[in-house]
């Protein structure tokens, strides 16, 4: 069960160039992407994706930022409804923030599938940080749901980045199994 | 492990038992052996005899044996709940539930495990140490079985090179006596965030399988789960990249280094799914379906209003209806948000649907779960419980069938049971606009505003005419309705067949495209990006094929459009 991840293979298929442009841009989206449209058509293992909304996000860094800079993502959400409303939230982790005039955005999901708006973001330091969206539709018929998204964010020199957090401490027991020891809440009698 | 310390416990027992006996014998032998009152001295009488040699002196009491401790107790983890009015989690209303069916292990300072038990239905274990040592008790992020009904589930961190969770105790000593260690693992929530270690959460997921495999083992009391895996990290976020950085996407079912793996997302203050127990049985749904069963779903974003592919609308309603069977609350339910505070539900028993039909995974998964409930409803007069499902599901006949996983190819199964009248379930169907029957949907009426959508199967004949099929974007793309045509193909004599479909209307500058299956699995397929033409020629043995033609285009938004073309077998 150990070393699953050698050759890290993103099964997923999520992070497709979809709409790949030029230079620097980073174009993400999360629809599974079966085939590539040059490369082979192989069929990948398909990866589920848990019930919410009828929404699909992707987007793109049209502006990469320096620390203490700003930079501009264009979010794109494509929904499956007829009418209603969707209300797109978006925000940082710190000390990410995000501004803009459309951090909060209400659409009109009669006006057509798919809407797009920028958000600016700046953080002060190197480091990879996320920006995340959460889309909760209204549709005038069938419930209320939602789902969120998350756009990873590199900040300058990543390798400067912290490490990512463990709940407790990581450490390989004398059979060599890797553990993350937390403490436990407890009572001896 | 279970039986070994068992086993050990018992021996230790027997040796105590076994010492305190000969002590005693040992006490009653030196009590006989003891002075007595003298008696009077004679008159006149010889002198005395030489005293008796003194009685020998007691044998030295053997050494004491190695004296064993039990240490016992439950092992439980803050369970949180979710409101019912805002689906958010409900910090107010935690309560500590047993960790079932999870490995203890008890170890010496060094680490060295000394013992090991597996907790029972109420968390409870039991565990044999040498008395006066200092020892910790640990639960670990595992659940295994390897008798009867035999599983091994665990939950791992893929941020941190999959290391299983553990839920330490404290270095203290076994005591002289028997003693009991209550552990639980807290939630971290410190009132208005997580403040400290979040460690109730891998058990929590762990714990709503639990429910999973123990209703399945009901009906089937020699299932052999194939072992699977959580991933679950507070790092893992709804960002799409790598696993390992937490880059998960969202929650889902996959296969990673060929392990059956449950994604689960743990990112707090936007959408953690620890807690969220339909949307972990769902996904573990998927991962019966996948490796219990047979699931034909190419997977991808989908809803419950939405016009899907029948294989994905089958494989989504069949994970929402098992949440609501094993959890046995028809009420799915997913928190998000800040402090996880909002989220959204619907119901399972909700019969009615947006776009209902055999594309629909709200029909599907309405029908599904009025098979199993006892309370009847609209046309519901089904209250068969979970086996008809499951038996259905595992059956050679379904997963072996040469038509694809659709509700048809399940609800004709379900059908040959015993316990279900097979007008109820025809009433069931209809009751979400299904009316097509046998494992194709022959004769279905409802083609969901996408009038190529029917006939759900075509069927193609070798030498036969051109079939027309089409493939469009009226539903959406990738997994919707109308994208991917099926056609029905019999193969009498094997040999070399040359499969074509070239475009005829519609849209132009198109990317045929089109797979073959046998009884699910991809045998041949015609992939290439040559515009508005596919061909291939590929021997076919003697038998019955699924074949699905699409537009390549139509997978994602971007180019999609809608296209007809001429389908032939040679
Ligand atoms: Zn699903």
């Amino acid at each position: 069960m150990k070393n699953l991840f050698s050759k890290t293979p993103i099964a997923l298929g999520f992070a497709a160039a979809l709409l790949a442009s030029a230079c620097t841009q980073t174009v993400v989206s999360d629809v599974p992407e079966e085939t590539a449209e040059t490369g082979s058509k192989t069929l990948q293992t398909p990866a589920t994706v848990k019930p919410g909304a009828a929404v699909e996000f992707s987007h793109e860094i049209t502006a990469a930022a320096a620390p203490g800079g700003t930079g501009t993502v264009k979010l794109t959400v494509i929904e499956g409804y007829d009418a209603g409303t969707l209300t797109l939230t978006t925000g940082g982790t710190d000390p990410l923030s995000v501004f803009g005039v459309d951090t909060t955005k209400t659409v009109d999901m009669a006006s057509g599938g798919t809407h797009s708006w920028r958000v600016n973001y700046n953080a002060a330091t190197d480091g990879i940080y996320y920006l995340n969206v959460q889309a909760a539709a209204a549709p005038d018929a069938g419930p209320e749901m939602s789902r969120v998204y998350a756009v990873r964010i590199e900040v300058g020199d990543i390798s400067k980045a912290e490490k990512p957090q463990s709940p407790g401490d990581v450490m390989v027991t004398p059979d060599g199994e890797t553990i993350i020891v937390m403490e436990a809440e407890e009572t001896i009698e | 492990m279970k039986n070994i310390g068992v086993e050990w416990k018992g021996v230790g027992r027997a040796t105590t038992v076994a010492a305190v006996l000969l002590t005693s014998m040992t006490v009653v032998a030196c009590g006989g052996g003891g002075g007595s009152a003298s008696p009077p001295p004679p008159a006149v009488l010889p002198p005395p005899p030489p005293p008796p040699p003194p009685p020998p002196p007691p044998p030295p009491p053997p050494p004491p044996p190695p004296a064993n401790v039990d240490l016992s107790g439950p092992v439980t983890f803050d369970r949180v709940p979710l409101n019912t009015v805002t689906s958010g989690l409900d910090y107010a209303s935690i309560s500590q539930d047993p960790a079932r069916g999870v490995e203890v292990e008890v170890v010496d300072g060094a680490g060295a495990v000394l013992d090991s038990d597996v907790t029972d239905a109420a968390g409870a274990y039991s565990l044999t140490v040498t008395s006066d040592t200092d020892v910790r008790v640990r639960v670990r992020s595992v659940m295994t079985q390897t008798t009867g009904a035999t599983w091994d589930i665990r939950a791992v961190d893929n941020t941190n090179g999959n290391a299983i969770y553990v839920l330490a105790g404290a270095l203290a000593t076994s005591g002289a006596a028997d003693s009991v260690r209550n552990l639980n693992a807290a939630s971290g929530w410190g009132g208005a965030s997580y403040t400290t270690t979040r460690a109730a959460a891998p058990f929590a997921i762990l714990d709503s399988a639990y429910e999973a495999i123990t209703d399945i083992e009901a009906v089937d009391a020699s299932v052999v789960f194939p072992a699977m895996q959580f991933m679950w990290s507070i790092n893992n976020k709804a960002a799409s990249g790598q696993v390992t950085d937490g880059d998960i996407g969202t929650s889902s079912f996959t296969t990673i280094g060929g392990v059956p793996t449950v994604l689960v997302l743990g990112d707090a203050n936007s959408d953690t799914d620890e807690y969220d127990s339909h949307v972990v049985v769902h996904e573990f749904g998927h991962y019966f379906e996948s490796e219990l069963s047979r699931a034909d779903s190419m997977g991808g974003p989908h809803s419950l209003s939405n016009r899907l592919d029948p294989r994905i609308a089958l494989g989504e309603g069949f994970g929402n209806a098992l949440s609501g069977i094993i959890l046995d609350d028809p009420f799915y339910r997913d928190s998000s948000g800040a402090s996880q505070a909002s989220g959204f539900s619907f119901s399972v028993e909700d019969n009615t649907n947006t776009n209902a039909g055999w594309f629909n995974e709200g029909s599907v998964q309405s029908i599904l779960y009025d098979i199993y409930d006892s309370t009847d409803d609209g046309a519901d007069v089904i209250s068969a419980g979970f086996a008809p499902i499951y038996n259905a599901l595992v059956a050679p006949d379904y997963t072996g069938d040469s038509d694809l996983t659709t509700i048809f190819l399940l609800a004709n199964q379900i059908a040959t049971d015993p316990a279900i009248a097979a007008a109820d379930l025809t009433s069931l169907l209809a009751g979400q606009s299904i009316d097509g029957t046998g494992d194709t949907g022959v004769g279905e009426t409802n083609n969901g505003s996408v009038v190529s959508s029917l006939p759900v199967y075509k069927s193609v004949t070798v030498g036969g005419p051109a079939v027309e099929v089409c493939s469009v974007d009226d539903a959406g793309t990738f997994n919707k309705l109308g994208n991917r045509a099926l056609l029905s193909l019999s193969i009498a004599t094997a040999g070399s067949r040359t499969i074509t479909m070239t475009r005829t209307s519609g849209a132009t500058v198109r990317d045929p495209d089109f797979r073959i299956f046998q009884a699910g699995a991809v045998i041949a397929s015609g992939l290439s990006a040559t515009a508005d033409t596919e061909q291939l020629v590929t021997t076919l043995a003697v038998g019955d094929y699924t074949i699905e033609a699409l537009d390549d285009r139509n997978l994602s938004t971007a180019n999609s459009g809608d296209a007809c073309y001429d389908f032939t077998v040679q």
